[in-house]
């Protein structure tokens, strides 16, 4: 009921009551202007109303008031001194319009201003709004904080609350306090610039992802002013997070793909231990059975069935390795441990296509820093391609590895003797979906080469010169010694 | 004679070391080899013995060289063993004359079975390589007169068939025995059966 009188009040009933008070004064200011004899400038005051009126009024309206106000001043004027008009009091007149007209000229100049004012101050509201961005200003001295809308917004407070460094700080993530307060002792005469990322954690324990600039101005010795721009990037994380899961769930799935590829040789792999478990243990049991017990036998039945069994768990470590989703970390991994792991896996193939592998090793034994499995599937993937390109009826088929230190890289160098490439296909390969072989998916070569770039590194596809496919890796070394390569 | 020989040829040492003691754990001699290369085709005659073989040994195929030893004239039993048995595979190496095919991992008895089944067949050959030697020994005279007895001819009328003396019909078949080291006449007619089934077979 209030709210609607209230409405009501606002809309109609009050500008009419201004109106009629302001007609009321005016009216007011005349009669005593025209009938009392009072020895000052009477129209002053109609000054002081205009003044008054311009500051909730359009310029209109004022214009409109200011006319008014100096017919009733003329009116009033000569009402008093119709038979006398050229004396003093027609100087005080002319003065009194013309003070009139320049308060006015003054309040448009003014109020031109304060509306370019408004619409700018309004412009970067909505910019900041549209951006995410705000501003936050904090005096070192005072330890006064000033921010935007936004920012008020983006730290999810009231708008009319009085920003606190206390009521920034409630809002980050307990995780990433001390990287922003590290980030904030950072400011140097050189580097005024500081650019720190952090969460925020909200009321409703909703995450914020904000990136923050902040610029430090010195004011004198000791204080200084920061201004800073806050930005909430929340969207922009949240779509790197899908992308990298979703660029992770395809390197997953082109694993488990090659590991489908592998399954027949792994099988076999595993019966070879298995069968040496299994005979072992029999004969031993056999040699058990005699008199007197030959524990010689025994003894090397047991070494054969612990040989095996070791054999069997690395190849089952292998395949979890692959088969597990790991997350993308790297390690130190010793590069010649990548091709033994991936030759382990792939044994089976091997033998079963009848392909020699020449493998040049590296002699210093260079580590890099990479994800190790993933690199496997890179090796994996390639030595692949190069079996399954093989015609079934070649005779003396080879694949040839070398690993060479070349600088600050690792350069592998896989040769075949196979069929090689299409000369015309060479630059589709990397082309997701693009494939040669019958049953392929072509996401192999698309896989490898996000791997390699996601460890700095390069890969190059060509024929030899003599014939057979060549690929070329390049991979950061990270050689013994501490010497680091950046 | 000399005791069995089971040779292995795999190129996977865990596997020959196992089963070199599970024949050994039976009474068998055992020998093992890592390629096919190793074992440079040389078979001893005087003992029975018997090749275990990978069907995949490195880059060579079992098969192939199990054709090379027939083409040699080599005989020694072979039972395959292999990661990956597929029924062509099978089929070729069982066609070829092998003892079995036994997929990894196989059960030992399976294996000690073709084993002794091998050394067995492989006994028999020696037996009947020394049946031929000795029967390369008779004159043409004593092997007509062994196979007329042998099919059941009187020594009588062995004489009259072959315009013999009777006394010269006795001597032929007394030395034909001698020579062929039979114990009693129904082993000979056992040694006959045996040469003419090889002869014919």
């Amino acid at each position: 009921m209030y709210t609607i009188f209230n409405i009501y009040w606002i809309n109609s009933v009050k500008p009419v009551i201004t109106a009629l008070v302001l007609i009321a004064v005016i009216l007011a200011i005349f009669f005593v202007d025209t009938f009392c004899s009072i020895n000052i400038s009477i129209p002053v005051f109609y000054i002081v109303v205009i003044i008054f009126y311009s500051n909730k009024e359009s310029l209109q309206r004022v214009y409109g008031l200011s006319a008014a106000c100096m017919l009733l001043t003329v009116l009033a004027f000569l009402l008093g001194h119709y038979n006398n008009i050229w004396s003093i009091e027609f100087a005080h007149c002319f003065v009194n319009l013309v003070a009139i007209i320049s308060t006015t000229f003054l309040i448009r100049k003014n109020k031109l201003k304060s509306e370019k004012l408004r619409y700018s101050e309004e412009l970067l509201t909505q910019t900041q709004e549209l951006s995410k961005t705000g501003s936050i200003r904090f005096d070192s001295p005072t330890k006064q904080v000033t921010w935007s809308h936004e920012t008020a917004r983006i730290f999810d407070y009231d708008l009319t609350k009085q920003p606190t460094l206390a009521c920034i700080y409630r809002r980050v993530h307990r995780a990433d306090i001390v990287n922003l307060k590290e980030a904030l002792t950072e400011f140097s005469d050189e580097s005024p610039l500081v650019s720190v990322q952090f969460r925020l954690m909200l009321s409703n324990d909703k995450i914020k992802y904000v990136c923050m600039l902040i610029k430090r101005v010195p004011l004198g010795d000791t204080s200084a002013v920061y201004i800073g721009a806050i930005q909430d990037i929340t969207k922009f994380k949240l779509n790197e997070f899908a992308k990298t899961k979703a660029q992770s769930d395809l390197v997953h799935a082109n694993r488990v793909s090659v590991l489908g590829e592998l399954t027949t040789t792994l099988a076999h792999d595993i019966n070879q231990p298995l069968s040496a478990i299994t005979i072992n243990s029999e004969a031993a049991g056999r040699w058990l059975a005699q008199s007197p017990i030959n524990t010689h036998e025994i003894k090397q039945n047991l070494l054969g069935i612990n040989k095996g069994a070791q054999k069997a768990s690395d190849i089952i470590q292998c395949i979890y390795a692959l088969a597990k989703k790991s997350p993308i970390d790297k390690t130190l991994v010793p590069i010649n441990s990548i091709f033994s792991e991936s030759f382990a896996l792939m044994d089976g193939l091997i033998n079963k296509t009848d392909v020699a592998i020449d493998y040049q090793g590296n002699s210093a034994d260079c580590t890099l820093f990479a994800n190790k499995v993933a690199l496997q599937q890179v090796i994996i993937n390639l030595l692949l391609n190069s079996i399954q390109a093989f015609k079934h009826d070649q005779a003396d088929k080879k694949i040839s590895i070398t690993v060479q230190i070349n600088g600050p890289n690792i350069e592998i160098t896989m040769k075949d003797n196979g069929p090689g490439f299409k000369s015309d296909s060479a630059s589709k390969f990397f082309n997701a979906f693009y494939t040669t072989k019958k049953n392929g998916m072509g996401m192999g070569l698309t896989i490898c080469s996000t791997i390699i770039k996601d460890h700095n590194g390069s890969i190059k596809i060509g024929n030899n010169p003599t014939g057979g496919a060549c690929v070329i890796l390049s991979l950061k070394a990270q050689c013994d010694g501490g010497e680091v390569y950046e | 004679m000399n005791k069995p020989l089971v040779i292995v040829i795999d190129d996977e040492q865990a596997i020959r070391e196992a089963i070199g003691s599970l024949v050994r754990s039976v009474g068998l001699d055992f020998c093992g080899y890592g390629s096919i290369h190793d074992f440079n085709a040389t078979v001893d005659q005087t003992r029975p013995s018997c090749l275990i073989l990978d069907v995949r040994v490195n880059l060579d195929n079992g098969l192939d060289f199990q054709n090379n030893l027939k083409q040699l004239g080599l005989q020694i039993p072979i039972i395959f063993i292999t990661g990956y048995g597929d029924i062509a595979m099978s089929v070729k190496a069982m066609k070829a004359g092998a003892i079995d095919f036994l997929t990894k991992p196989f059960r030992e008895q399976d294996l000690l079975d073709a084993i002794m089944q091998g050394l067995q067949k492989s006994q028999s050959h020696l037996k009947l390589l020394q049946l031929q030697q000795k029967y390369k020994q008779l004159s043409m005279r004593e092997r007509e007169v062994m196979s007329m007895a042998v099919s059941g001819l009187l020594n009588k009328q062995i004489a009259s068939e072959l315009n013999l003396s009777l006394i010269t019909v006795k001597i032929h078949r007394a030395n034909a025995s001698k020579k062929m080291q039979a114990s009693s006449f129904a082993e000979l007619v056992r040694m006959n059966e045996m040469l003419v089934s090889s002869m014919n077979g």
